[in-house]
């Protein structure tokens, strides 16, 4: 009853904006010659005639949102009331009985975004930007992570000049072009590969980017700032750019102090391609190598154990463009660090023996999805309809057999509001990586508003 | 003595001849590259080194059914930036044209810039990138004289444009262009397949303007719709930045 409300409002709020916006307005200028012509494919008829329409914009309204114009305060916002209905999986190896992590099967959820940001001079190349993230309701999600109160996900000022920029603040920046995994993303917390829309946490830094015609090159200095800022180590990296016709290619260096027990840090070194190969297809490549792996694994007993030495990780896709708005998106991902079948089993068997006896949550921790295998396939599907309505569905397979579907619907009320469903579906056998996730299928509702 | 006589009674004839023939010869037809570069001279000089406030209107059954409000900054045919200003859920998203046949796309909510193809759809209407970003189109195109046509009223160059290689979003293109000034006037786009695809229209807003700036893209998969574009807004300056057309400025947004 509550989202009927909310659309019913919804709907009349648009009418009333449109209402206002009517205008009779003739268009200046004489129509394309032409007479109806039953020959003709497109019925030969005025293709101007449309614009004596309604609803078009005047010159002042349209450049009125110009993102640059003035040094007033530019705001951005979003609002969002979310259910969420999740089938829990009470047979998880790694949440029995949902007495780890205890998940909610039902929740509902307020959102609020808000972006800020002001250029400080004429030349507009001082800027800065707030971004934040509310919540007022605290719950946990099926990926595990838990929402409560605020969050900023970006605040920095930023200056451009001549062929070179700087950025002070928290920032997010996210390096490889990859769709759905990013294995050179290293700077921010990594995206989810089965939900590309989701919006992550920024990191303070001090990033200067020199850019010509030859390419670009950035570098960033970090520390290891977690959510309270508390930091202790630096952390820096580099990236070298270059983009042609057609193609691009860039290397990715990214290091840093030791850790305080002694550990060296898991150096980075990276590379990605991307290319316009044909008309609608493109293909790209993303790898890289880390110095350390310091991943827990499992032996027959149950003890854990790390595995020195060096790992890779490997990206290779292509997206397709279907003709208007639909595409296809192929991607294979090599984690080498992944488990085999046998650590696999090894780990759940672990898992069972640690969580029967309470809820120890530290072998749950280990549980990370698109981790637990050696070979993903991520197959993505867009479409849009009548200007309305959008389809994301994407499929998520992994070595074991085991797979993730995911389908997001959104209907575009008007300008402003929008109405989504998401539905997720993990399935995969007892010994599986989906099949052990901690949620079964999860049904999500959502309600935005952006301004 | 008889010889030089008959030798100067040629140059004579000759240059008469010439005299007669040069007034004739400026009235010649131009070549059909010329006639192109012309047509599309109204579009592209105009739109040199300006930024441009321009709405993208998606009609269905003559209903305005979505709009769209883009600020295009407009380097030459190969650099573009093209941002999204409205409607709010997709502010901030960009369109770049880097350099021939190099586009890009920048989703501000993830932070993330992608390699796109040239013949994705701009901001979901029918317009492709190159529709929009590209207007010279002799760079992919070689052009052909068919001949000359009545567009309602008006007398047109009728150019058939064919691909120079597989590489470009259509095989074909049949550009009519007002004789009296090289006035654009309208494009059918084919497919490899020689299918008709979609048809661009174009104008001037009023009688004070020169160059189109008023487009409206019909697609023949879906009859009951059509796409119109409208510059609205612009400002002539001396160039942008170079970095402004390069791949890591949209990190930078």
């Amino acid at each position: 009853m509550k989202i009927i409300s909310h659309v019913a409002l919804s709907a009349g709020v648009l009418a009333a904006l449109l209402a206002a916006n009517v205008r009779a307005e003739s268009v200046a200028g004489a129509p394309l010659p032409g007479k109806p012509d039953a020959q003709d494919p497109f019925g030969g008829d005025d293709p101007f005639a449309v614009l004596g329409a309604k609803d078009r914009a005047t010159p002042d309204q349209a450049t009125q949102n110009d993102p640059h114009r003035g040094a007033r305060v530019k705001t951005e916002g979003s609002l969002f009331l979310k259910s969420v209905y999740n089938n829990l999986n009470l047979d998880s190896r790694i949440n029995p009985g949902n007495r780890v992590m205890l998940l909610d099967q039902q929740r509902q959820i307020f959102e609020a975004r808000l972006t800020l940001s002001q250029h400080l001079d004429e030349a507009q190349q001082w800027r800065w930007l707030f971004k934040g993230f509310a919540s007022i309701a605290s719950y946990i999600d099926q990926y595990g992570m838990t929402n409560q109160g605020g969050r900023v996900d970006e605040l920095f000022v930023d200056r451009k000049g001549a062929g070179w920029f700087a950025n002070l603040g928290k920032r997010r920046i996210v390096w490889g072009h990859a769709q759905g995994f990013n294995p050179v993303n290293v700077v921010v917390p990594p995206r989810d590969p089965t939900n590309p829309s989701r919006e992550t946490e920024g990191q303070p830094m001090l990033w200067v980017n020199k850019a010509s015609g030859a390419g670009a090159l950035d570098v960033i200095a970090t520390r290891n700032y977690d959510r309270n800022y508390a930091s202790d180590q630096n952390r820096w990296g580099v990236k070298l750019s270059h983009a042609a016709a057609k193609s691009d290619y860039a290397l990715y260096y990214f290091d840093g102090s030791r850790y305080r027990d002694g550990r060296a840090y898991e150096r980075m070194l990276g590379g990605s391609f991307s290319a316009d190969v044909y008309p609608g297809i493109t293909v790209y490549l993303e790898a890289a190598r880390f110095a350390d792996n310091y991943r827990n694994y499992y032996d027959a007993t149950g003890a854990s154990f790390f595995k020195n030495g060096a790992y890779s990780q490997t990206v290779a896709g292509s997206t397709l463009n279907l003709g208007g708005k639909r595409s296809v998106a192929v991607e294979y991902f090599r984690n080498e660090p992944g488990y085999s079948e046998a650590e696999r089993l090894n780990y759940f068997q672990a898992a069972d023996q640690q969580l029967s006896g309470g809820p120890a949550t530290g072998i749950a921790n280990d549980f990370r999805l698109t981790w637990m295998n050696r070979d993903y396939l991520l197959v993505r599907y867009q479409n849009e309809w009548r200007e309305r309505y959008t389809l994301d569905a994407s499929a998520l397979l992994a070595g074991d057999n085991s797979h993730l579907l995911r389908a997001q619907g959104n209907y575009a009320i008007s300008d402003y509001y929008e109405l989504r469903i998401v539905l997720l579906r993990y399935q995969g056998s007892h010994d599986s990586e989906f099949g052990n996730n901690p949620v079964r299928n999860a049904l999500e509702l959502w309600l935005g508003a952006n301004f | 003595m008889k010889t030089i006589g008959f030798k100067k009674i040629n140059a004579i004839l000759l240059a008469g001849t010439l005299m007669i023939l040069a007034p004739l010869c400026s009235y010649a037809e131009p070549s059909a590259l010329q006639i192109l570069d012309r047509a599309d001279d109204k579009w592209d000089l105009n739109l040199r080194n300006a930024t441009t406030a321009l709405e993208l209107l998606v009609y269905r059954e003559s209903e305005l059914r979505k709009s769209y409000h883009l600020k295009l900054k407009y380097q030459d045919t190969d650099h573009v930036l093209a941002e999204t200003t409205f409607p709010p859920r997709n502010e901030g998203e960009i369109m770049l044209q880097a350099g021939r046949r190099n586009y890009w796309l920048f989703l501000p909510n993830i932070n993330r810039a992608m390699r796109i193809s040239e013949s994705n759809s701009l901001s979901n209407s029918d317009f492709s990138n190159t529709d929009l970003l590209s207007p010279r189109l002799s760079n992919e195109y070689a052009p052909a004289l068919i001949g000359t046509e009545k567009l309602g009223d008006v007398e047109t160059y009728k150019l058939e444009l064919l691909a120079k290689d597989e590489s470009t979003p259509y095989a074909k293109i049949i550009y009519w262009i007002r004789k009296a000034d090289y006035f654009p006037l309208r494009r059918d786009y084919y497919t490899f397949s020689q299918q008709l695809l979609k048809r661009l229209d174009m104008k001037a807003s009023s009688a004070k303007v020169s160059w189109p700036d008023t487009f409206v893209m019909s697609s023949v998969l879906e009859r009951d719709k059509k796409t119109v574009i409208r510059y609205l807004k612009q400002t002539h300056g001396p160039g942008f930045p170079p970095e402004t057309f390069h791949e890591s400025s949209l990190m930078k947004r």
